[in-house]
């Protein structure tokens, strides 16, 4: 089974996945369990305290005061950024529960039934395109009220759909309420955007903005030399396009005897370099381009 | 020259699809708007006291600001089509707002009024909550709201009381729990197209 191979292959990224679960899902979601054992607080610790949405309505609606005791968030939030420019967005390729859970769903779907644009178009577009759009329906949502527009922040939330799925398997209570935008995500997010999209990262792409901008940074980053990236060295490349098939985010694409590897939309997975068996693709700092 | 045309095509393609993106980023907000958010797991605020909500109407905060109250009324029939297709029996209503505009504390509790149907308590805040007395175990100071609340409430709807016109009328109130005085009530209705209104179609509130 090749999603066997692959999962054995990187086994430490697969086994990340487990931990994102662990340190971000409820029942366990530690992470989460710790900070609210420091502040003493009983709240839920569920993987809505990490919101990947809520930062950026607020900054685009103004609402900054609601960012006074959110501690916990904060520092996710600059943890994800910081290190999404120093090394990449680590988070999202490794330990992400909602994008890892839609890529291993992914995993066993015969190629032929995904979806596949890889080389028709540019995934940044989708990515950005989506950021733009979440933040001007924010602050359209917030300042010209006559518009009729609400913000699609947490009506359209996959993390509350991935909690509830989570919660379902402990308490099946859980799964008795359906409202029609978490339908509408189901769809978006877990079968077309994951368990039909090639790689099962599509909600990566046009429904996540902490996405969006980790990629942003990385891009920014990505330029400068004291920072890590993944790199391609031509030299041994043999055109096999095994790193093109292997990218769970569409962010690699093959022409003529380049590898072009899109930083907006580069998860820094290394399902690429640990597929390339010419050693042409490395994970380190140095140059963008390392010939 | 192929070259050439691939990335032209691979461009325009990428416009069409960031723009079809933004199309359904704006009909999904216009869609949360008119019909989602006033219907399905509607949010509302809960300043207390607040007496009796009749109408739509802001309060003055101690905190800063004013808090905006309303009775709510959902029309069932106004639900999105995927609610209404795959989950009609069950609605919930829920809030993160359970302000104290008060000058002394208050340790609260909440119940519901003329309960006709099951109704699941699903309540997560950050001070202790007693889910057997619905009441939370410390008291909320003047101007201050209680911490981390999540708050559903699922309404679970058996097909006899669906077929009628109205299928809930009562109250939410909130109450001080060492006084047992009533601090806030909120009227919630859930009803068809079809229920007698005063004004006409009944519209959910929003």
């Amino acid at each position: 089974m090749e999603f066997l191979a692959a999962i054995k292959r990187h086994k430490w990224r697969y086994l990340a996945f487990l931990g994102g679960f662990a340190l971000f899902v409820y029942p366990s979601a530690l992470l989460i369990r710790a900070a609210f054992f420091l502040q003493g607080s009983t709240a839920m610790p569920d993987l809505h305290k990490t919101c990947f949405r809520m930062p950026f309505d607020w900054l685009a609606t103004g609402n900054f005061a609601t960012f006074e005791d959110r501690f916990l968030l904060i520092g996710f939030l600059g943890a994800v950024l910081g290190t999404s420019f120093l090394f990449g967005p680590l988070f999202c390729g490794w330990l992400c529960p909602v994008g890892s859970f839609t890529e291993m769903a992914n995993k066993p779907v015969p190629r032929k039934m995904k979806i596949d644009l890889t080389r028709k178009i540019n995934p940044a577009a989708l990515r950005y395109g989506f950021l733009a759009s979440f933040v001007l329906v924010s602050a359209l949502a917030a300042f010209a009220p006559s518009l009729g527009l609400a913000g699609i922040c947490c009506r359209y939330c996959a993390s509350s759909q991935l909690q509830n799925l989570v919660n379902g398997i402990f308490n099946p209570s859980a799964l008795s309420y359906w409202h029609s935008g978490g339908i509408m995500v189901i769809g978006g997010w877990l079968l077309i955007g994951g368990i039909f999209w090639k790689g099962g990262r599509g909600w990566c792409l046009y429904g996540c903005p902490l996405g969006a901008v980790s990629n942003a940074l990385h891009t920014i980053g990505s330029r400068l030399g004291f920072t890590y990236k993944v790199k391609h060295v031509s030299t041994n490349c043999v055109q096999c396009g095994k790193c093109e098939q292997a990218c769970p985010s569409w962010s690699i694409t093959r022409k003529e005897k380049e590898v072009n590897i899109n930083r907006s939309t580069c998860t820094t997975c290394l399902e690429c370099v640990k597929v390339c068996g010419q050693k042409c693709l490395t994970y380190a700092r140095g140059k963008l381009h390392a010939n | 020259m192929k070259s050439g045309n691939t990335n032209v095509k691979r461009a325009v393609y990428s416009i069409v699809a960031a723009a079809f993106l933004s199309v359904l980023v704006f009909g999904s907000g216009l869609y949360a708007k008119s019909t989602l958010n006033p219907t399905e797991l509607s949010h509302f605020f809960v300043p207390f006291p607040a007496g009796m909500v009749m109408k739509p109407m802001t309060v003055d905060n101690p905190a800063g600001g004013s808090i905006f109250v309303r009775p709510i009324v959902i029309n069932v029939d106004q639900r999105g089509i995927l609610k209404r297709l795959f989950n009609p029996g069950v609605e919930g209503l829920s809030t993160h707002w359970l302000d104290n505009i008060d000058t002394v504390p208050h340790r609260i509790g909440m119940k519901f009024t003329n309960i006709n149907v099951e109704v699941e308590w699903d309540v997560h805040a950050g001070i202790p909550w007693d889910p057997e007395t619905r009441t939370f175990e410390v008291p909320i100071g003047p101007g201050e709201r209680v911490p981390d609340l999540g708050v559903d409430w699922l309404f679970f709807f058996p097909p006899e009381v669906m077929a009628q016109d109205v299928w809930y009328d009562g109250s939410l109130i909130v109450y001080d729990a060492d006084t047992d005085e009533t601090l806030t009530t909120i009227p919630i209705k859930f009803q068809k197209s079809t229920a007698a209104s005063d004004s006409g179609r009944p519209k959910s509130s929003y």
